[in-house]
């Protein structure tokens, strides 16, 4: 086909859109002035237009896990798994489903995971995860929740532990805002449960706001420890990777470990990860608890890439009036992408938040209505800048009023540089010749 | 009522989506040699990557369910629906293939739109074109490749 049909056709398609479909036949018969190949060409591409099909509309990065999860049916309430009777569905997510089972060998309730069934595991792997879940019960830490057991029944692997009666962190965040004295308990609690893991060798690798439960009497528990080596395997039976000749230094090490937000970038670089890992994370959730977003996830997985590589978190003053500026450097300094630039360990951690408690104690009187000053987001998806600031511009007193709008400015700029070349090197992109065009297919 | 370990991941962010963004990450990073001249490469690139990494893995799935790997125990489980998905992501490539023959935009846009997941704004953006043209250019795209693929079953 030449060009200039091409666009005939292009134009004639578009034209006859606009048509009304009773008038289509007579335009099309018009138009195309006797020319029947175009006329078929035209007609065929508007009758593939009205097709309803729903392919494209949904991106590629939301049907992957359709594409590469495997499916099971789920378990029936009442039904028996080993000596566990099936109450309820609580959740399902990228590691499973979870039940709330009754255990009638020992008459108590207990969570029930059952893991995908393409995590299929080998002896030896099940043996070092089991050995490392039963330290990390052993630890029995009032902020680590206690893992009774993992087996195998069928071809899948389940994991029973206490069952908490409580909500997650993420509904806590889902629910309203949290105050930065609430912020910080969470996270000293956490850090704490990391602090016993840590000690004992044992990285939780998966700290996000669903892993952590909190309890009514305000008791914080952090689910899963050890648990995410369960999915390292994965990476050894993910098929279509292999193959790729253009992947230097390609590493089998490591898999992904926990949603992308929430990961450190070593981690999803594949290395080898240690504690710090951990304080990345915990670094993540509480930006998130404070902001009401977290600092490098955004509307596409592309762009989420190109956070996740370049670019440094916003300040938290950004989102909330009034964070003091010890908080704002404990948490930037959590979050370095160079893990030697972070806190080398969680009590150093722990120290630096005993001093923000403090000091937010003693600053309590100026800041007691500045609180996380935005509703938690992230629960019900995107939330457009207006709706956002519609909110920020009720809750600010009037005398704040004119700093909240040149806030206000300031975010929308740099949520809008995309659109505007010469904030662009905010991204940290470096000019220079490409080489990489030997990637086109 | 309880909800104890409720996992309302949004869609697109479970583990297995992770994957595959941990694997376009490597392979991102693994690009040592590049300088991205700015954030358009960085996203053009980024949706090839996708591409190929979902084409990659839905056509070695496919040639499993032929008897490439059939003792791959963790295909076993894989839903119809998913088999039909892959099988659209393979029939999508070629198509696109064929597509940037004859127009190479729209076939960019249909990478960056599907597969990087960009918006009409954004994809608008990284090509240095209108929305509207991004707008024409995706409908008459899609109304092809659905064509393309269906004349391709």
């Amino acid at each position: 086909m030449t060009p200039e049909r091409w666009q005939q056709i292009d134009e004639l398609f578009h034209s006859a859109l606009e048509h009304e479909s009773s008038e289509r036949a007579a335009f099309l018969g018009r138009a195309c002035n006797g020319d029947e190949s175009l006329r078929r060409e035209v007609e065929s591409l508007i009758g593939s237009h009205e097709r309803s099909e729903s392919f494209f509309e949904a991106p590629a990065g939301d049907i992957a896990a359709e594409l590469l999860a495997g499916r099971q049916a789920q378990l029936a309430a009442g039904q028996y798994v080993g000596h566990y009777q099936i109450v309820s569905l609580l959740g399902e997510g990228g590691m499973g489903e979870v039940y709330l089972a009754h255990d009638i060998r020992l008459g108590r309730q207990v969570a029930l995971k059952r893991l995908p069934a393409q995590f299929t595991l080998d002896a030896d792997r099940v043996h070092r995860i089991k050995q490392e879940a039963r330290t990390a019960s052993a630890l029995n830490h009032p902020n680590i929740v206690t893992i009774h057991e993992i087996w195998q029944a069928d071809s899948s692997h389940f994991i029973t532990t206490e069952f908490i009666d409580g909500e997650t962190l993420r509904q806590r965040m889902v629910a309203g805002r949290m105050k930065l004295d609430e912020v910080l308990d969470v996270a000293n609690q956490i850090a704490s449960a990391l602090a016993a893991a840590h000690s004992s060798g044992i990285v939780h690798r998966d700290i996000k706001p669903e892993n952590i439960m909190i309890r009514p009497d305000g008791y914080v528990k952090v689910l899963d420890f050890g648990l995410a080596k369960l999915i390292e395997q994965k990476n050894k039976s993910f098929p279509g990777l292999k193959e790729s000749a253009d992947r230097p230094n390609q590493t089998t090490k490591g898999m992904i470990l926990g949603t992308v937000s929430y990961m450190s970038p070593e981690q999803a670089k594949g290395e080898k990860v240690d504690e710090r890992t951990d304080i990345f994370s915990l670094g993540v959730v509480i930006y998130e608890m404070i902001a009401g977003q977290t600092p490098f996830a955004s509307n596409s997985m592309s762009e989420t890439l190109a956070n996740l590589i370049n670019a440094e978190p916003q300040p938290l003053s950004h989102f909330v009036a009034n964070v003091p500026d010890e908080i704002q450097r404990t948490v930037l300094r959590m979050l370095c992408k160079n893990k030697d630039e972070r806190y080398e360990t969680i009590k150093n951690l722990q120290k630096d938040l005993r001093i923000n408690e403090k000091t937010l104690k003693s600053r309590s009187s100026e800041i007691k209505n500045s609180t996380a000053t935005l509703p938690a987001t992230r629960g019900t998806g995107k939330q457009t800048t207006e709706t956002r600031y519609g909110f920020f511009a009720a809750t600010q007193s009037t005398e704040t009023a004119s700093r909240s709008f040149a806030r206000r400015i300031t975010h929308q700029l740099n949520r809008s540089w995309l659109l505007f070349p010469q904030l662009q090197e905010a991204f940290c992109f470096s000019n220079g010749r490409s080489k990489a065009t030997d990637l086109n297919r | 009522m309880a909800h104890q370990h409720m996992r309302k991941e949004r869609p697109g962010h479970t583990l297995q989506t992770s994957a595959l963004v941990h694997e376009a990450y490597v392979r991102l990073v693994d690009q040592k040699q590049v300088q991205w001249q700015n954030r358009a490469h960085f996203f053009g690139i980024a949706a090839q990557m996708m591409r190929r990494i979902l084409v990659d893995h839905a056509r070695s799935r496919q040639y499993a369910k032929r008897g490439g790997g059939a003792r791959q125990v963790s295909l076993d489980a894989v839903a119809i629906v998913s088999e039909k998905r892959a099988a659209g992501v393979v029939a999508l490539d070629d198509a696109l293939i064929s597509l940037a023959a004859i127009d190479q935009r729209k076939s960019q846009i249909v990478e960056l739109r599907f597969f990087g997941g960009l918006s009409i704004e954004e994809t608008a953006t990284v090509l240095a074109v209108s929305p509207g043209t991004v707008m024409r250019d995706w409908t008459l795209a899609k109304a092809w490749l659905r064509r393309e693929m269906a004349g391709g079953e």
